[in-house]
């Protein structure tokens, strides 16, 4: 195995550490926060959808027909699993980096930094996706 | 005895920002660091949009009742609490992406100094901005959770 250690790293002591475990409690009660919201809010669609599409078939015209329900129930499914995806790396990050520190396991605090790596990636991603998109809607 | 030795390294050091490490908090101070500025553009229009819609409605209540001195006074009113609210809004907002900035700026300058202490600071930004989301998410669920009793209340007293 390729030792990636030096003496030169800097180190996740105590400070760190502390501060690296009080995140990551916090993360992972948001990220189930989130979870539980994503859920709920599915729920809610399905129980309620009658309402959802007479509601929006009287403030947009024309919404009454199959295609649109259609897409309605696709960009809410489609949304739903880019934050449980969102939600799946913060958590993942939180418990790994979590065990990482308890064990004090080189590998498996690396995992839970790639996992917070990804969150972010991710969340940038869609801040791109969003800017663009509403840029490309005001030109 | 090589793993032995990796073993004593280990117990000697507990866990280290390594290669591997390093190069995901690159990555994520650089996304961080992006999303911060991107939040900071997105709460200044906000700001302004909401003081400029604020201006608007004070000025369409205006033409409509220009003679009348108590409810442009309530108008005006109204129209100052919409903009503080939204501005109040902005300001928290603010503070999220202000505590994100500053971990991935610490981050940064700690990864390229190689300095533990600003390594630490950008941790501790880090704990402060989870932490803070976490209070405001939990006042946002008691606030919830407090209309949907009342809600449920008003159709049982019904």
């Amino acid at each position: 195995m390729e030792e990636n250690h030096s003496i030169l790293d800097l180190q996740v002591d105590q400070t760190a550490s502390k501060n690296l475990s009080d995140a990551t409690r916090w993360a992972k009660f948001l990220s189930v926060t989130g979870f539980v919201c994503m859920g709920l809010m599915l729920i809610f669609f399905t129980v309620k959808q009658s309402e959802i599409i007479s509601g929006l078939s009287r403030v947009i015209p024309g919404f009454t027909d199959i295609g649109s329900f259609g897409t309605l129930i696709t960009v809410i499914v489609i949304a739903t699993l880019i934050g449980c995806l969102l939600m799946y790396f913060l958590f993942r990050g939180s418990i790994l980096i979590k065990k990482g520190i308890e064990t004090k396991s080189q590998e498996i605090f690396n995992s839970g930094l790639a996992s917070l790596k990804n969150y972010f990636m991710t969340y940038g991603i869609l801040a791109i996706i969003g800017l663009i998109s509403n840029l490309a809607s005001i030109f | 005895m090589e793993q032995q030795n990796q073993n004593q390294e280990a117990d000697l050091f507990g866990l280290s920002i390594d290669t591997t490490g390093r190069a995901h908090l690159t990555e994520a101070a650089k996304w961080a660091r992006f999303l911060a500025i991107v939040g900071f553009v997105f709460i200044a229009f906000f700001a302004v949009f909401a003081i400029a819609g604020g201006s608007y409605i004070a000025n369409m209540f205006g033409r409509v009742n220009p003679y009348n001195e108590i409810s442009s006074g309530i108008t005006t009113g109204m129209t100052v609490a919409i903009i503080t609210y939204y501005l109040c809004i902005g300001l928290l907002v603010f503070f999220a992406y202000l505590f994100l900035y500053r971990f991935a700026v610490n981050m940064r300058m700690a990864l390229h100094g190689n300095n533990q202490e600003l390594l630490n600071r950008s941790f501790q930004n880090l704990k402060i901005l989870y932490r803070y989301w976490g209070i405001l998410t939990v006042i946002g669920l008691i606030f919830f959770a407090l209309i949907f009793v009342i809600a449920i209340m008003g159709r049982a007293s019904m």
